[in-house]
């Protein structure tokens, strides 16, 4: 072998550092010169095998070269203490013995040692393993310093994602008591999904109530959800009629094309309830129907009109329907996020399976609501949610 | 590239089967080999052959969507057909079962052309 066929280590973030433990100093200065020529190693001595770990500490070598046999320690036992410190246990070590003895050979590596070699060694073969053990360790820095890097940006995405989420949830309406009673509960996922829902009384007499759920999930999905309230929220919409569920639907249709919004479109359902005339006008949009539970029956009525959801075409006509409220009759209205889980078997549950849920009146109060979730979340047996969770709640007096 | 296509002709229509799921995973790249697909081949009839399909999202139907304005823009016209129960569900809510000319089987669709 010729010394041509050591390649160089270019890394220049982690340099290859040798530390030799040897409390012979001519050992010490034979090694020293074997490695003298070499830039691309950093080369340090120690000749108190006390002094040993802090040394190491401090020098923070790539490897470890440790002589066998030394007074008042020997070099096994130390080999033992770098694989048990936690700065230098995977910090490859090479026994230096002048024995080449299989039982010596064989108890070293079961004591923690890398390597073994007999001393002095040829410079190539020295130089050869110094490389090979010297580059293992760096790849597992490198290693451990890519996955912290990874950990440390996913930690700062699920704060941003959480950040959107709870943005989305502050711009949410508080519970409102009055003609109609309006509760609701809502969990983002853990991708942040793109639900939202608003409800207002348009005037004295009339109230709307819409649920959006753009498709896809993200800080993208959860962008255009808020962008969508607004619009509705300060009735930037244009001259459109807010009591005209279709028309609102054909407005925001046109508005959010899906090729001007980064190729998202959103499912919707919209409602106007007139307290006085008792009439509820609807229109959906690729949305589950909202559910309506007359009182005292447990199988609701499914408000629904089928339609694309907004922004996949531009120009498509919405259709309205019309159903008339009797006091006590309960809403729901919802994403499709509260039933499309799955059993523990794999099977898909559906929007029938979800009804029975609600077929009673649910308990008052906060929690109330929370008891849908906690079911759903018994089902899939689990407390987190792959989609958003809305469930909007309008019992009407 | 998705694997969830199986694509063969029928005369001058393409029928493409489509397989598994359409939902958030799944939905962006068979969007994509099926408007390549649909670029590739001379046919402007395409039918969607859903019998192997168990699920979409709402995310999944911009796989039809797009496949739909694509074949509008070229003069080509896109149908589906053998929708399983849960699919045939929310194709209909989305008003997708009208709009491409849902039917029951291939060869009903096929004539339908």
């Amino acid at each position: 072998m010729t010394e041509q066929a050591v390649p160089e280590i270019s890394d220049k973030r982690h340099p290859v550092r040798v530390l030799l433990v040897d409390d012979q100093r001519m050992v010490g200065e034979a090694v020293r010169r074997m490695v003298a020529d070499e830039e691309w190693l950093e080369y340090s001595y120690c000749q108190k095998p006390e002094e040993a770990i802090a040394m190491a500490e401090s020098f923070q070598p790539t490897v470890i070269l440790q002589d066998l046999v030394m007074p008042g320690i020997d070099g096994l036992t130390l080999v033992e203490q770098y694989k048990q410190h936690e700065q230098l246990k995977h910090v490859p070590a090479i026994v230096l013995s002048s024995q080449e003895d299989p039982v010596v050979k064989a108890e070293s590596f079961t004591r923690g040692a890398n390597d073994y070699l007999v001393k002095l060694p040829d410079r190539i073969e020295l130089l050869a393993r110094i490389k090979h053990h010297s580059e293992g360790y760096i790849h597992l820095l490198e290693r451990n310093a890519a996955f912290e890097a990874l950990a440390e940006n996913q930690r700062i995405l699920a704060g941003e994602l959480a950040e959107a989420a709870d943005y989305v949830r502050s711009l949410l309406p508080a519970p409102t008591q009055g003609p109609v009673n309006i509760r609701w509960d809502f969990e983002s996922c853990s991708s942040v999904g793109g639900d939202s829902f608003g409800y207002r009384w348009l005037d004295d007499d009339n109230l709307i109530i819409y649920l959006l759920d753009v498709c896809g999930h993200g800080v993208g999905a959860a962008l255009l959800s808020v962008s969508v309230m607004n619009a509705l929220g300060n009735e930037s919409l244009g001259n459109v009629d807010f009591k005209q569920p279709n028309a609102v639907l054909a407005c925001l249709n046109d508005v959010f094309e899906m090729e001007r919004h980064n190729n998202m479109y959103f499912t919707m359902w919209y409602g106007v309830y007139n307290r006085h005339s008792r009439e509820l006008r609807y229109a959906s949009a690729g949305h589950p129907p909202a559910l309506l539970y007359r009182a005292g029956q447990a199988e609701p009525e499914c408000l629904v009109t089928p339609a694309l959801p907004v922004g996949t075409m531009p120009g498509l006509p919405f259709k309205e329907k019309t159903t008339y409220i009797a006091a006590d009759d309960r809403l729901y209205v919802y994403s499709d996020g509260v039933y499309e889980v799955q059993y523990q078997d794999g099977r898909e549950m559906t929007l029938e399976d979800f009804m029975p849920l609600l077929s009673k009146p649910l308990a008052s109060g906060p929690d109330g609501l929370k008891q849908i979730r906690d079911t759903v979340a018994t089902i899939q047996q689990s407390d987190i949610f792959e989609d958003d969770f809305s469930l909007v709640e309008l019992t009407f007096q | 590239m998705a694997d969830n296509i199986e694509s063969r002709l029928e005369g001058d229509i393409m029928v493409c089967a489509i397989i598994g799921r359409l939902d958030a995973v799944s939905a962006e790249n068979t969007s994509a080999e099926l408007l390549s697909l649909i670029a590739s081949c001379e046919s402007a009839k395409v039918l969607l052959d859903l019998s192997k399909l168990e699920y979409v999202s709402s995310l999944g139907l911009r796989v039809f969507v797009q496949a739909a304005k694509q074949l509008n823009g070229s003069g080509g016209t896109l149908k589906l057909c053998s929708a399983t129960p849960p699919v045939q569900k929310v194709l209909e809510i989305s008003a997708l079962d009208s709009l491409l000319d849902l039917r029951d089987t291939v060869a009903d669709a096929l004539g339908a052309f």
